[in-house]
């Protein structure tokens, strides 16, 4: 079996190890995605501006989370109280899908035109794939070769189309978020129409008649939150 | 970026622009080319690849049967990445993520379709050895002629077209035109066909499946294990069915619509029992895959060539391939 705690292949010296490298770059990034959905969380208010908190908050935990598993310095909270937080959110993100679909079918999109029912199925994957990472690691002791936190137990050996399952998942997602990036390409809007023009998000009033709040920007961290998703779960292949 | 601030209100960009359109059949094709590169670059973020075991082990044996002046080369490239493993693999993965997110991005998708190409035939020599169709070892069963060479045929077949032109029969046939398209997949699956009936690996399928299990999941080389113990003494009764499916499937795309789609199911499930049972999902499972092998890509090119329904009026659902 191949995990991240395995860094030797059974080739003697040929083999070196993962280059620690890419968990700290990894570990960095989630760090920065991380404070920068904390950040709007914080300040989507006061710039009347809207986003889903609750997607937001789920990046915040996990992204926490994953750097904690690539850089065991960063990591400050219990396996159990992960696995019960990655519960919870997996329980719902489930209803937040179930509700949606039994709403708008699977064809439908949310009040705001722009998030189909896959945008709550890809962060229910994500807390499963989260939550599989904690129940199928083991302590920080055994991945010694990578540094990474986390490292698969044997008894998780034959499920490893799982995680592969988890990683096609990402890989779906990250390509169709790079390809919307262009429906929030820059429009310069003449301040003569009226300064309330909110194309798709246009509504009598609310909540949707506030503007998203950097989409793309949020739409960059998911990408970039799949790579490293990915790459955590290949090594647990 | 004015979004990026979040505070300039009087330039905005517009939370969506007018002008994108939900991805059509073709574009929907395109993003799962653009998935498999991603997870391909991802395959080589695995620990393996950074060792010296990469070039030196996996990529250095692919030369063993090819004819000198491809051999020669591979080998010196094979040792040079060894001896340079982390460099060069940090080279490959970000090679593989641009051209994943390259197509992706519509506005660079032509470039990168380029640059698949290129970097195709790059892997399909240093990388794979020709896909070993020199060596007298190539099997359809266990990825030849090379699944990298499926992506540079997908990167023609879905390059982007004028989307006011006719669609064609098949999403495959923008680029090409249909003849040529079909061409396109005679060629392939004939060649699978023939790798199928004349190289002697593919008449000796038992011991192919049986050293597949070694290293795989226990469920995955138990499947291996029973399909060996399938086909043992049959081996050339095994190579004739596969070769005259396949010589079936490449022949099948000149009939009308609805045989046409029953042959196209065909290959799909053709394509996928190779990649579970003669490939092993790319033997992803053992920390050594490069890439998930030609079962997916066969899929997806066979997708490519679902009939669709045709525009004029008057004419039958889809336009006969002949």
């Amino acid at each position: 079996m191949q995990g991240p705690g395995v860094a030797v292949h059974g080739a003697g010296d040929l083999i070196v190890s993962d280059p620690t490298w890419i968990l700290d770059f990894f570990a960095a990034v989630m760090l920065a995605v991380s404070a920068y959905c904390a950040t709007r969380l914080a300040v989507f208010r006061h710039l009347h501006r809207t986003l889903h908190s609750d997607v937001n908050v789920a990046h915040v935990v996990m992204r926490e989370a994953m750097a904690g598993m690539l850089a065991p310095a960063l990591n400050l909270l219990g396996d159990s109280a992960r696995k019960v937080l990655f519960t919870g959110l997996a329980a719902w993100f489930t209803a937040k899908s179930a509700v949606f679909i039994a709403r708008r079918g699977l064809r439908g999109r949310s009040s705001d035109h722009i998030h189909g029912v896959s945008h709550y199925l890809t962060h229910l994957v994500m807390s499963c794939a989260m939550l599989y990472m904690y129940l199928a690691g083991v302590s920080i002791t055994t991945a010694h070769a990578t540094g990474m936190a986390m490292a698969p137990v044997a008894g998780t050996a034959d499920f490893v189309a799982l995680p592969l399952c988890f990683i096609v998942v990402l890989a779906a997602s990250a390509v169709a978020h790079v390809d919307a990036l262009g429906r929030f390409s820059p429009v310069r809007v003449a301040a003569a129409a009226g300064g309330t023009t909110t194309g798709g998000l246009a509504s009598a009033g609310g909540r949707e008649d506030r503007r998203w709040l950097a989409p793309r920007l949020e739409m960059g961290c998911h990408i970039a939150v799949c790579v490293a998703m990915a790459f955590m779960l290949v090594l647990m292949l | 970026m004015s979004e990026g601030s979040g505070v300039d209100v009087a330039t905005l960009a517009e939370p969506t622009n007018a002008s994108w359109a939900p991805p059509d059949r073709r574009r929907l094709l395109q993003l799962a080319l653009a998935a498999v590169w991603f997870l391909d670059a991802a395959l080589q973020l695995q620990p393996f690849m950074f060792s010296r075991s990469f070039g030196l082990l996996m990529l250095g044996p692919n030369a063993q049967g090819n004819p000198g002046v491809i051999a020669h080369p591979l080998t010196d490239v094979s040792r040079s990445i060894g001896q340079h493993s982390v460099g060069a693999d940090t080279v490959f993965l970000l090679v593989q993520f641009l051209i994943a997110f390259g197509i992706a991005y519509r506005p660079t998708v032509r470039l990168a379709l380029v640059g698949s190409v290129l970097w195709s035939a790059v892997v399909w020599w240093f990388g794979e050895g020709l896909g070993r169709v020199l060596t007298g070892t190539a099997s359809p069963v266990t990825g030849a002629p090379g699944a990298v060479l499926l992506y540079a045929v997908l990167a023609v077949l879905l390059w982007p077209t004028d989307p006011r032109r006719d669609d064609g029969p098949f999403t495959a046939a923008r680029p090409l035109g249909t003849r040529a398209a079909q061409g396109v997949w005679v060629a392939v699956w004939t060649s699978l066909a023939g790798f199928a009936l004349f190289e002697t690996s593919t008449r000796h399928p038992s011991s192919l499946l049986s050293g597949l299990a070694a290293g795989e999941p226990g469920w995955l080389g138990t499947i291996d294990r029973h399909a060996a113990d399938l086909v043992a003494g049959r081996g050339w009764l095994f190579a004739a069915i596969l070769g005259a499916v396949l010589v079936g499937i490449a022949l099948g795309v000149f009939l009308p619509a609805a045989p046409a789609r029953g042959v196209i199911a065909l290959a799909i499930v053709v394509a996928v029992a190779i990649w579970v049972v003669g490939e092993d999902f790319g033997q992803i499972f053992t920390g050594t895959a490069t890439d998930p092998n030609s079962g997916p890509l066969l899929v997806l090119l066979a997708v490519a060539y679902w009939p669709i329904g045709c525009k004029a009026p008057g004419s039958p659902s889809t336009v006969p391939a002949t």
